[in-house]
């Protein structure tokens, strides 16, 4: 119906859409591709045993590096192997080659190597090794590793046996001890008469191995045994267990260059070291046979064998024996014109462990190299040969009571070095003594004077006595074997020739009469004299202590003329001479000391090592006059630090009785203790007590005519307790110092006497509070004097408190002063101000007390005794502010 | 069939793809719809050709999607590397064949019948076939309704891939297959989408 024209649309000829499979061919094309290219190779590997190859977890491996994956594991079909299927990297794929072997590696732990590791926590892995030829997907596995691992490089040699023995895959090929390459595999050699062993050296050492290189088969422990004892020959532990192969290159003088080993050479295994032949044949005269066996008798060098005995014949006229020696071929530096040989015989001793060896293999030649032409025709000596040089030093004889341990070659000591050696020793004519004949080298030999001292270090000695334990020791070395030490007090000393006598002393204490000797003229150390009563744990070379650093030591000690004391010498060394002074003050180390009381523990320790063997110390107190110590000085010594560092004054003071009295009861002045009772005694008539105490540093003052004693024992009772303190402590003796004259006996009171000195005033309050007869009186929180008493004023108004003031602090008081209750703890509220809390004293808060303060203002009078006072129940906070400067009596 | 079905397209009326209104066909190719202003076609397009492009783009992944791997699981060490097929086959030789028989019908079974069912439909408007028309429109209805189901692979795969991540001891990986089984199912998707199922039955009749 509508007449409209036709609108007419051209379509494209192909829609866009149809790019989209366009697309999806290509990114589907691509990513296939992509998946075939990554896609391994599967190959398939039989093995006999799967034991460890899991599917999808066991690699393959080449040159450390994954290169594949096991997919699958299959049984055969015969059930006799295990087929694996594994996919291989493609990169890999030129490997992958007729002869390219594959074997599964499992860790192997062995004495001589541990390989695959790895493989424990990795489990077991496949190896590769490519091989050549066309390629191929199908392998069998091998069942040990192929003998060229990875193309390593190195020289391939054989060396043909006649038995394996315990050679074995893996073992090491040993040049001078040190594995240089190993054994790759081993075959029987063609005719069936021997094993081939094919062996790797690695390339670093292949120059080595020459021609004439010998090889000898190292395995295990070759033991020869016979009369003489056994011949034990090992290579290194691995060898000896794992076995091994040895070689040896002589030197050939004659280097040519075509004596290059090439891959492949043969070389034959040799039994062992002697029959390889590889050694310098020597002849040595002996004068007897004794000893000696062929093929068993070691030559020795420093502990190390070099050679062996290989045949023993007699010289011609018969009276000598030749030993023919086959040397290691290392030895030819050694052998010199001026070398020396000679057998050792067995020993036993503790510290030579060779020895012990010796004892199991018999004999063997010691040598000693000397200088000179090689040479090869030796005369053994019949006893080892001195120390170097040995005949240009000096000799002298020690006549002895007894050898002890001292034995042939025990060292000379002196100062703990060895100077020389004992070279003999026998009988004197008579038979008394003993002549050791010792050899001091030259270039100690001035050390030798004719006042030297020598005695025998031999051993450990130990005396165990009241004074304790004293262990003295040469080294270690002479401990075990003995020796000869010696001082040489002056070196000024006339000089001694050869073959001198000199005594031998049993030990250091008879050779230096107690140490002194060595000391005497020492010119490092300087003498002082200490008299003590006892001994105790003091002895030669205790060590004197200043601040606990040693800086000498007793070096002597004796009887006074009088027998009563004992007088110590005692050597200071010079850097610290001048601590000495003569206000210098000695007393024991004792150790620990562990003071305890109320006031704290205080632990004392001297140092360890006194503390083990006791020691002095020594202090200097001061004074005003100090003056260098005189060598006629004799110090004392104390038994403590305290009393020796304390100046005392010794006073007697009688008591009625000594209830509460006893050695170490305080005496205590204001609280402070200034003395100590030391002694109680009774009097002669058995009627009082005397108490002996000293007066410490300035509290001798106190030592006057007037100075007035009681005890202050503690006092218990509802409204009274006092000197609780000594309810702990003890009791103590209350000092009042007086004013006379010097004295030093007084009499004791047993209760406080009426103090007439200090201040009496009186306050009174509206009521007692909290106040009780002893609590403290108070300034600036400082006690200053106590609440004597109290009582009703007569009308019973008040209450009168009647309060001492100590004399030095009258001062304190004047006038105006106010006074208020001290007790408890004074809390302010407020809404803007917060919480304010004031106290007095600890002591305060618990008991109860009185402080005051007093105006600033310095023109006030000063109190009388007895001036009645206001005591207020609080303070007022502008109290607290006065400061004023008041001058304290003193 | 006393009573022959009658198309509104027949009768001069279009109707919105978006609020199903009801328009008079204009003299215009280009008609908006008065309501929610879309363009109103009679039918959709280019429908079938899009279709079939989505619908052949399809085919072409499906393959690389079924022989590549779709994820690899490494527990412990080992590596295990799936297709679906191979994964589906695992499950149901570890016993648990309810599950493999979920899995084979999400991912094997439903895509291709979609496809398949999908390519029949188009051909059947193509050369204008003319029977079991109705049978078509059901097909076509069940295959847009059940497209979704087949993304069940990749939403187990996106699970495990953010729940099992333990380092060394378990972890998962997709592989390419993933997202060309994702595009598959996506394409499919699409294709049916694009295809207007007035078509299935506007040329018979005549």
């Amino acid at each position: 119906m509508n007449k409209t024209k036709p609108v007419v649309i051209r379509k494209p000829w192909l829609s866009g859409i149809w790019l989209l499979p366009l697309l999806s061919a290509l990114i589907g094309g691509w990513v296939l591709y992509q998946s075939m290219i990554e896609k391994g190779i599967e190959i398939s590997i039989l093995f006999d045993n799967a034991a460890g190859i899991r599917e999808g977890k066991t690699p393959i491996i080449y040159k450390g590096v994954r290169i594949g994956v096991v997919r699958e594991v299959h049984i055969s079909k015969n059930l006799q192997q295990v087929n694996v299927i594994a996919e291989i990297q493609r990169a890999a794929k030129e490997g992958l080659r007729k002869t390219t072997g594959f074997w599964l590696v499992k860790p192997k732990v062995s004495l001589t190597e541990i390989t695959g590791l790895e493989t424990i926590v990795s489990g077991n892995y496949i190896r590769m090794n490519p091989g050549e030829g066309r390629s191929q997907r199908d392998f069998i596995a091998l069942e040990k590793p192929p003998v060229i691992d990875d193309y390593t490089q190195g020289l391939y040699i054989d060396i043909f046996a006649e038995h394996l023995g315990s050679v074995s895959r893996g073992s090491k090929i040993y040049f001078r001890e040190i594995p240089v390459g190993e054994v790759l595999d081993y075959e029987l050699a063609e005719t069936q008469s021997g094993v081939i062993i094919k062996v790797r050296i690695e390339q670093r050492y292949a120059h080595l191995v020459k021609h004439s290189s010998r090889f000898w088969n190292a395995s295990g422990l070759s033991i020869k045994a016979g009369l003489s004892g056994l011949s034990v020959h090992t290579e290194s532990l691995a060898a000896l267990i794992a076995g091994g192969i040895a070689f040896y290159t002589p030197d050939s003088k004659t280097k040519t260059t075509h004596d290059v080993v090439g891959n492949g050479t043969q070389f034959e295994l040799h039994k062992d070291f002697d029959s390889a032949k590889v050694g310098i044949a020597v002849k040595i005269n002996f004068a007897s046979a004794i000893g000696l066996e062929e093929g068993v008798t070691d030559v020795k060098y420093d502990a190390f064998k070099i050679g062996i005995v290989k045949k023993l014949s007699y010289t011609k006229n018969g009276t000598n024996v030749i030993a023919e020696v086959m040397f290691d071929p290392r030895a030819t530096s050694l052998l010199k014109t001026g070398t020396k040989f000679w057998l050792d015989k067995p020993k036993l001793s503790l510290t030579d462990f060779s020895g012990l060896k010796s004892l199991l293999q018999g004999s063997h030649i010691n040598m000693q190299v000397g200088h000179g032409e090689d040479s090869r025709e030796f005369v053994a000596l019949n006893k080892p040969p001195l120390m170097l040089a040995g005949e240009k030093g000096m000799h002298l004889l020690l006549k002895a009571e007894s050898l002890g341990s001292i034995e042939y070659a025990s060292p000379i000591l002196y100062k703990k070095i060895q100077v020389g050696q004992v070279h003999d020793f026998k009988l004197d004519k008579k038979g008394e003594h003993v002549l050791v004949d010792i050899y001091i080298s030259e270039r100690y030999a001035h050390l030798v004077a004719s006042n030297s001292r020598f005695w025998n270090t031999s051993g450990v000695h130990v005396n165990l006595g009241p004074s304790g334990l004293d262990i003295k020791t040469g080294t270690v070395d002479t401990i075990l074997t003995g020796g000869i030490e010696f001082i040489t007090p002056d070196l000024k000393h006339k000089k001694v020739k050869n073959g001198a006598v000199y005594h031998l002393y049993k030990d250091y204490d008879a050779a230096t009469e107690s140490g002194l000797i060595g000391y005497k003229q020492d010119k490092n150390t300087q003498l002082i004299r200490i008299t003590t009563e006892e001994l105790g744990s003091l002895a030669m070379g205790t060590k004197i202590y200043f601040k606990k650093i040693p800086v000498g030591k007793i070096v002597h000690y004796t009887l006074s003329d009088k027998r009563d004391e004992i007088i110590i010498s005692a050597a200071i060394s010079n850097k610290y001479q001048d601590l000495i002074t003569s206000k210098s003050r000695f007393w024991r180390n004792s150790g620990l000391q562990v003071k305890a009381d109320l006031s704290g523990v205080d632990v004392n320790m001297a140092s360890v090592h006194s503390l083990l063997n006791g020691g002095i110390s020594f202090a200097n107190i001061e004074s005003s006059v100090v003056t260098k110590q005189s060598d006629k000085q004799v110090y004392p010594l104390y038994q403590s630090q305290q009393q020796a560092l304390q100046q005392t004054e010794d006073i007697q003071i009688r008591f009625p009785l000594a209830q509460g009295i006893s050695k170490g009861t305080a005496i205590k002045y204001l609280g402070i203790k200034v003395g100590e009772v030391s002694r109680v005694e009774l009097t002669d008539n058995n009627q009082a007590i005397i108490a002996h105490a000293k007066l410490f540093d300035s509290a001798t003052e106190f030592a006057r005519q007037g100075t007035r004693f009681w005890l202050l024992a503690a006092q218990l009772g509802l409204f009274k307790n006092k000197h609780l303190d000594t309810l702990i402590k003890g009791n103590y003796l209350e000092i009042e110092p007086g004013h006379g004259q010097k004295q030093t006996h007084f009499v004791g009171e047993l209760n406080q006497p009426e103090i007439r000195n200090g201040l009496h005033i009186v306050l009174k309050s509206p009521s007692l509070g909290s106040i009780k007869v002893g609590n403290s009186v108070s300034y600036r929180q400082i006690n200053v004097g106590e609440v004597r008493s109290f009582q009703l004023s007569k009308n019973a108004q008040f209450v009168l408190i009647d309060i001492y003031i100590a004399e030095k602090y009258a001062a304190l008081i004047k006038n105006n002063t106010k006074f208020w209750h001290a007790s408890g703890v004074q809390v302010d509220f407020g809404l803007f101000s917060g919480a304010q809390v004031r106290t007095e004293s600890l002591e305060n808060i618990v008991l109860g007390g009185i402080a005051f303060a007093t105006p600033d203002s310095s023109a006030v009078e000063k109190e009388d005794n007895n001036q009645v006072f206001e005591l207020y129940s609080s303070v007022e906070s502008e109290w607290l502010e006065w400061s004023p400067k008041i001058a304290l009596a003193d | 069939m006393g009573n022959k079905p009658v198309s509104a397209l027949r009768q001069a009326y279009l109707c919105c793809r978006v609020c199903h209104k009801t328009l008079p066909q204009n003299a215009q190719e280009v008609v908006q719809c008065p309501r929610c202003h879309t363009q109103v076609y009679a039918r959709i397009p280019h429908s079938l050709a899009q279709s079939w492009a989505l619908l052949i783009s399809s085919f072409i992944l499906y393959i690389p999607a079924n022989v590549l791997p779709i994820m690899t699981l490494n527990k412990a060490g080992v590596m295990r590397t799936d297709t679906i097929i191979s994964g589906i086959i695992n499950l149901a030789n570890i016993g648990m064949q309810p599950i493999a028989l979920i899995v084979f019908i999400a991912s094997i079974l439903v895509p291709l019948l979609k496809m398949f069912g999908l390519a029949l439909i188009l051909l059947a408007v193509q050369f204008n076939w003319q029977r079991n028309v109705c049978l078509r429109t059901k097909m076509y209805r069940m295959i847009e309704y059940v497209g979704r189901w087949s993304m069940l692979d990749i939403f187990v795969i996106s699970i495990l891939l953010g729940i099992v991540k333990f380092d060394k001891v378990a972890s998962v990986d997709i592989e390419p297959a993933a997202l060309l089984f994702e595009s598959v199912v996506l394409l499919t998707m699409f294709a049916a989408l694009r295809f207007d199922s007035r078509l299935i039955w506007d040329d018979i009749n005549e």
